[in-house]
């Protein structure tokens, strides 16, 4: 079933004096079935934020249109956006954004605080996922009395809770350690492997090598994407190295 | 729905960020109680019935308004200051599921809460320090008058209306933060994405002239007093120069350093001067808030103290002796009060030293250059300038003089000497209603120990 699809999107930043214009995206198209894992890589500039921040509903793109589970995401009206994005969407942050005021377990409830679900239903919720991602012993903690590998995975919690059909990452990695990513990516992979479709935008060759999937996007475009098929993430990673560098030269002669 | 929703989650956000609520709060509090407290006084009807109370009124009344003002600008201050570090969680509610619309009303019950918590505290608080301001006012000023304290409730009513203003304006802001806002740029908002401030010239232009002007008006009044108002100008002028001298002028500055490259590229320079841009443009509103507080807080304690100190030296120079006897020339017989003191001093085994006797002749009169009118004297009124130009001449027979001091000086017809206290009487001549007299010689002091005490003291023939 194809849970997102993305048709034609076009982003062009205005900014506010000088009418100084940077396309940010100039044609993306793409799709993602439900239950895949995709990772989506570029330079630094490329568009992935803004790609993902579109996708997210936090930003509108110039033109172009998003299909989430075959309702368009553009269209729909700012005051349901939010509660659209609390009953479909999970975010994973580059630097967490867990709030310091809150203690760990009280940071993975506050969207369903915020969609006001009683509090049996929480904490059951709560319970299997604090296991599967090994933060019960930190749950009465606050945020600045745990490592940083322990903050995304309360993070992750926090995006799961909600059941949502697509959780969108933006360097997930980014700010962690080589051991805490791999330890966030194999957490990933195993949620994707219950089912979860996961979009991820990434720097990092092996973070995307866990992906299903590897979209490249270049100057506002998809450019290539590498399919996982039967290869190992060695491979993967192989492969993706190959293609980032070809895609660095310049990227004339690939297919 | 549950209605009780967002009115929780805003308590569950002012407890969660206490740290910086609770001081937020005590500004409130204290805001609340100093206006109150002005209010109340300057509001209390036993004020009416004292002696230059007009004065103290209007001082109280031009109190009111810098406090007033300095509430406004200091609580939304602190305001924009909280929200702004909030940012990232208001992004985040955002984010998660709510609504602008519904953030709106959890920012609504926050300010709701500091509202109320705020003003009871605070009036409670006024009500109580008013009281004991009130009484230390009283025995300071040493007016004895019938005041009742009293619950003022016009106070309450106008400290309400007055705060509920503010903290209405300050949620309005916080709204339109909001509004103004989208969520990712809320949750960089805390941290960074700062631009470099912007500095115009024309706001540092108008700092320096205003506070230029504030200064020239304040060293310019002469006594306060005497024009209150303009002293209240120069005090507004100060406040709204420091404010834009800190706010544009430290930029303007620091950006024209900065052009200057052979300066900005010393590795001395470069750090410091790019790095207190930033800072200057979170800091320059509590750095002049800190100014012009201890501004006042100097003024304030300047002027207080010595008018408290000043109010000593007064008796003193008002009461000279520790007993004095005066009698009407006409029918004193002065040999009889004499012996009717020896015989009181010896019944309550006193003695005295120092005592001296003279003749004299006392009144007021109303100064203007040599002329001394005393008509004028009758009009009653209270304004200062009026107090200003009074005169209390005491006259002082020639003989009386020589013999206190035991000199012989002497005077032809229509002479005087004089004694002014305080500045020197510049006048070659004197004149008391039609008669003029020629000034002989300025003394520089008198042996009746009046020294500052009555404007003049004149030995005439
Ligand atoms: N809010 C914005 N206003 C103006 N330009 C922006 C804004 N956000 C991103 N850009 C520009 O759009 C381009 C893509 O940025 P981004 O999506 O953040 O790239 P990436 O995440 O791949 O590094 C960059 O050139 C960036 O400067
Ligand atoms: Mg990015």
């Amino acid at each position: 079933m194809r849970l997102l699809e993305v048709k034609n999107l076009k982003k062009i930043y205005t900014t506010r004096f000088g009418g100084n214009q940077i396309q940010a995206l100039s044609n993306v198209s793409f799709s993602v079935e439900q239950g895949e894992y995709v990772a989506i890589m570029g330079e630094s500039g490329s568009g992935k934020t803004t790609l993902l921040n579109i996708l997210a509903s936090l930003d509108k793109p110039t033109s172009g249109e998003v299909y989430l589970d075959g309702k368009n995401m553009v269209t729909i009206k700012d005051s349901e956006i939010s509660a659209f994005r609390r009953d479909n969407l999970g975010f994973v942050f580059q630097d967490f954004n867990l709030l310091d005021t809150f203690s760990i377990q009280d940071n993975i409830f506050l969207p369903l605080v915020l969609a006001q679900k009683n509090y049996q239903e929480m904490s059951s919720r709560l319970q299997p996922l604090s296991e599967r991602l090994k933060i019960e012993d930190i749950l009465k903690k606050f945020p600045y009395e745990v490592s940083g590998g322990q903050k995304q995975r309360a993070a992750v919690a926090r995006a799961l809770i909600t059941k949502p059909k697509l959780v969108l990452a933006d360097e997930p990695t980014g700010a962690l350690d080589s051991k805490a990513a791999m330890n966030l990516l194999k957490i990933f992979s195993s949620i994707n492997n219950l089912g979860q479709t996961i979009l991820m935008v990434t720097h990092s060759v092996a973070a995307a090598s866990h992906a299903n999937r590897v979209l490249f996007i270049k100057d506002g475009e998809i450019y290539n994407q590498i399919y996982r098929g039967s290869m190992s993430n060695d491979d993967m990673y192989q492969k993706i190295s190959f293609t980032l560098s070809v895609l660095a030269s310049g990227g004339e002669e690939l297919e | 729905m549950n209605k009780f929703f967002y009115p929780k989650l805003a308590l569950v956000n002012l407890k969660k960020n206490g740290n910086t609520y609770i001081p937020y709060i005590l500004t409130c509090i204290g805001s609340i109680m100093a206006f109150y407290t002005m209010v109340s006084i300057h509001s209390n009807k036993g004020l009416d019935q004292m002696p230059g109370s007009m004065n103290l009124k209007t001082i109280l009344f031009l109190g009111i308004i810098v406090i007033g003002i300095f509430a406004v600008i200091f609580l939304f201050y602190t305001n924009s200051f909280l929200i702004k570090r909030r940012k990232k969680e208001l992004g985040l509610y955002s984010i998660l599921g709510l609504e602008k619309k519904h953030i709106a009303w959890v920012l609504f019950y926050e300010t709701v809460f500091v509202t109320v918590i705020s003003l009871s505290l605070g009036l409670i608080g006024g009500v109580l320090i008013g009281k004991l301001l009130f009484l230390l006012l009283l025995n300071m000023v040493r007016f004895k008058s019938p005041l009742i304290f009293h619950v003022d409730y016009w106070g309450l009513l106008i400290t309400t209306a007055v705060f509920l203003v503010i903290f209405g304006l300050t949620l309005l802001t916080n709204f339109l933060q909001v509004k103004l806002a989208n969520p990712i740029d809320l949750l960089k908002g805390g941290q960074h994405g700062e631009k470099e401030p912007k500095s115009s010239w024309l706001v540092t232009l108008i700092g320096i002239i205003s506070l230029g002007t504030g200064y020239v008006i304040a060293l310019s009044v002469e006594t306060p007093l005497e024009a209150l108002l303009l002293f209240f100008v120069a005090v507004v002028f100060v406040i709204i120069g420091t404010y834009a001298l800190f706010i544009s002028g430290s930029i303007t500055l620091l950006k024209q350093l900065k052009k200057n490259k052979t300066f900005y590229y010393q590795s001395r320079n470069f750090i410091s001067v790019s790095g207190m841009i930033y800072r200057m443009k979170q800091n320059a509103v509590g750095l002049a808030n800190i100014c012009i507080l201890s501004t006042m807080v100097l003024v304030t304690l300047s002027t207080t103290v010595s008018l408290y100190i000043g109010q000593e030296g007064m008796r003193r120079d008002f009461y000279p002796l520790d007993v004095s006897i005066i009698g009407a020339a006409a029918n004193t017989d002065f040999a009889e009060v004499i012996t009717m003191i020896e015989s009181e001093k010896d019944k309550s085994n006193v003695r005295s030293k120092d005592e001296i006797s003279f003749d004299l002749a006392r009144f007021r009169a109303f100064q203007e250059g040599s002329h001394f009118l005393r008509d004028m004297v009758e009009n009653q009124a209270t304004d200062a300038l009026y107090y200003q130009r009074i005169s209390n001449i005491t006259l002082i027979p020639l003989d009386d003089y020589n013999r206190l001091t035991g000199g012989n000086k002497r005077l032809a017809e229509n002479e005087m000497l004089i004694f002014s206290v305080g500045d020197n009487y510049g006048e070659a001549t004197i004149v008391f209603g039609d008669e003029q007299y020629l000034i002989t010689e300025q003394l520089e002091s008198i042996p009746m120990d009046f020294k500052k005490t009555q404007d003049m003291v004149t030995p005439t023939t």
